[in-house]
């Protein structure tokens, strides 16, 4: 495992500056762009996502999440708020057309190497394996595609109230899964 | 959560016993990491020239070796950072220009024999409380201004009695040591919030930035179970050459990037 760098920016640690933006800096700017169709946007959500981070280093835990996995979380909910503003809608109805102009991140002019996303992206997609392929899509439609529940029963001709148990039990799921993980491996810790 | 946690999406959780919405964000946030782990696609590199604006930026919003106080004493340090272009510059103005307004009417410019009562911290606390802090800075700092609140408009978030209303410094004060680059604000009559709903946030005008560019100082709360007086230390994101105005708006939690000004209870001008 590597070593923890939010804890060192928590402290002050300038050094730890390089290191992060080098660590994560695909990562963000993946998302980002995965959201955001313009460039320039997207610039703008990645700085923000990264001045985020250094103020709520010290809230970081790693019994709750792998540092990766709270970097992806502070970097969805920026990112996201950038969208939401960019698009002009009033509250999360973020739907298909919002992102139909969102070009493939690959299309970019340098693409980056094969990122190790993490110990919780392994687990959570040997969990979603194991989901009906109903719930996968569901997840899939609603954490990756950013689609509503609304948008989700709409485009999928599911009732409001499926798409939302099945997207809420997915999730669950995988939550229990994550914290059963992070029990086991704190217990480990301390023997 | 989906990346939509609206509040018709947000009922879906809450029917879960014990999950909020919040509870959510590390397995939704997995969940996508899982999901760009299948698409197996390289991922886009981030611009250099973007990394190096960041890791040049990052010195003034790294919190400092010695903010370990700074941090218990703001509840929440994850407001976004100023310097964005303001898409409501306009507004600010108006706050600015309000600000000037109120200026001449000020008598309250002055110094403060000793620390004010009512301490934030616990008594048993070892270190000086912030209501301390604030008085040894008045009394070290000649070069310390304070300045008294004054309402900016009819908001809910002013619930100070008439008597306070009516009196100098009634509502608080904000005290700042340009020297320094310290400062403290005092409230009283301002409503205490829930930091899941809404949080308070500090915008510092300088002299030498644009008006319409306030420094961002960070969002706190007014617990409910502050009774009477409440301070808050300032530790603006970047330096402040000239203060010439602080304003607290109403954001969402966290604090935002862009005020809408929608909600602006108090405004306190340097003269």
């Amino acid at each position: 495992m590597e070593d923890l760098l939010l804890p060192r920016i928590a402290a002050g640690d300038q050094s730890a500056v390089p290191e992060c933006i080098s660590r994560y800096g695909t990562l963000i700017w993946s998302l980002a762009r995965r959201r955001l169709a313009s460039r320039q946007d997207a610039e703008d959500a990645v700085q923000d996502v990264f001045v985020d981070l250094w103020r709520s280093a010290d809230r970081f835990d790693p019994l709750v999440a792998e540092e990766i996995t709270f970097v992806a979380m502070i970097a969805r909910r920026r990112v996201i708020d950038t969208l939401r503003r960019r698009t002009g809608l009033p509250q999360a109805a973020v739907d298909a057309a919002a992102i139909a102009d969102v070009p493939d991140p690959a299309d970019d002019a340098s693409v980056g190497r094969r990122l190790e996303l993490g110990d919780e992206a392994r687990l959570a997609d040997e969990h979603l394996d194991q989901l009906k392929p109903e719930e996968q899509r569901l997840i899939r439609l609603s954490v990756y595609d950013d689609l509503s529940h609304a948008a989700i029963a709409e485009h999928t001709g599911l009732p409001l109230g499926t798409v939302k148990s099945h997207i809420r039990r997915g999730l669950d799921s995988l939550r229990l899964k994550l914290a059963g993980r992070r029990r086991a491996h704190a217990e480990r810790s301390t023997r | 959560m989906s990346g939509c946690d609206d509040t018709r999406d947000d009922a879906a959780w809450a029917a879960a016993p014990g999950t909020a919405a919040r509870d959510w964000e590390p397995a939704a946030a997995a969940a996508e990491l899982a999901f760009l782990r299948r698409s197996g696609s390289p991922l886009p590199s981030m611009p250099a020239a973007l990394a190096e604006r960041i890791r040049r930026d990052a010195a003034v919003h790294l919190p400092r070796p010695v903010a370990l106080e700074a941090r218990r004493d703001l509840s929440a340090r994850s407001g976004p950072a100023g310097g964005r272009p303001w898409r409501a510059a306009a507004g600010w103005w108006a706050a600015a220009c309000l600000a000037g307004l109120l200026c001449w009417q000020w008598s309250g410019v002055g110094r403060i024999a000793g620390p004010p009562g009512g301490p934030v911290a616990p008594k048993t606390d070892p270190r000086p409380s912030l209501a301390e802090l604030r008085g040894r800075l008045l009394a070290e700092d000649p070069a310390a201004v304070k300045v008294a609140w004054k309402k900016a408009g009819d908001d809910p978030a002013v619930v100070a009695n008439k008597a306070d209303l009516e009196a100098a410094d009634g509502l608080g004060d904000v005290v700042w040591s340009p020297e320094r680059q310290q400062g403290f604000m005092r409230f009283r009559g301002l409503a205490a919030n829930d930091p899941s709903v809404a949080q308070y946030q500090l915008w510092i005008f300088d002299a030498e930035r644009n008006a319409a560019h306030p420094v961002d100082g960070g969002v706190f709360d007014v617990p409910a179970a502050a009774d009477g007086e409440v301070v808050v230390r300032i530790d603006p994101r970047l330096p402040i050459s000239r203060a010439t105005a602080f304003a607290i708006t109403v954001e969402k939690p966290g604090g935002v990037v862009v005020s809408s000004r929608e909600r602006l209870p108090l405004i306190a001008a340097l003269p």
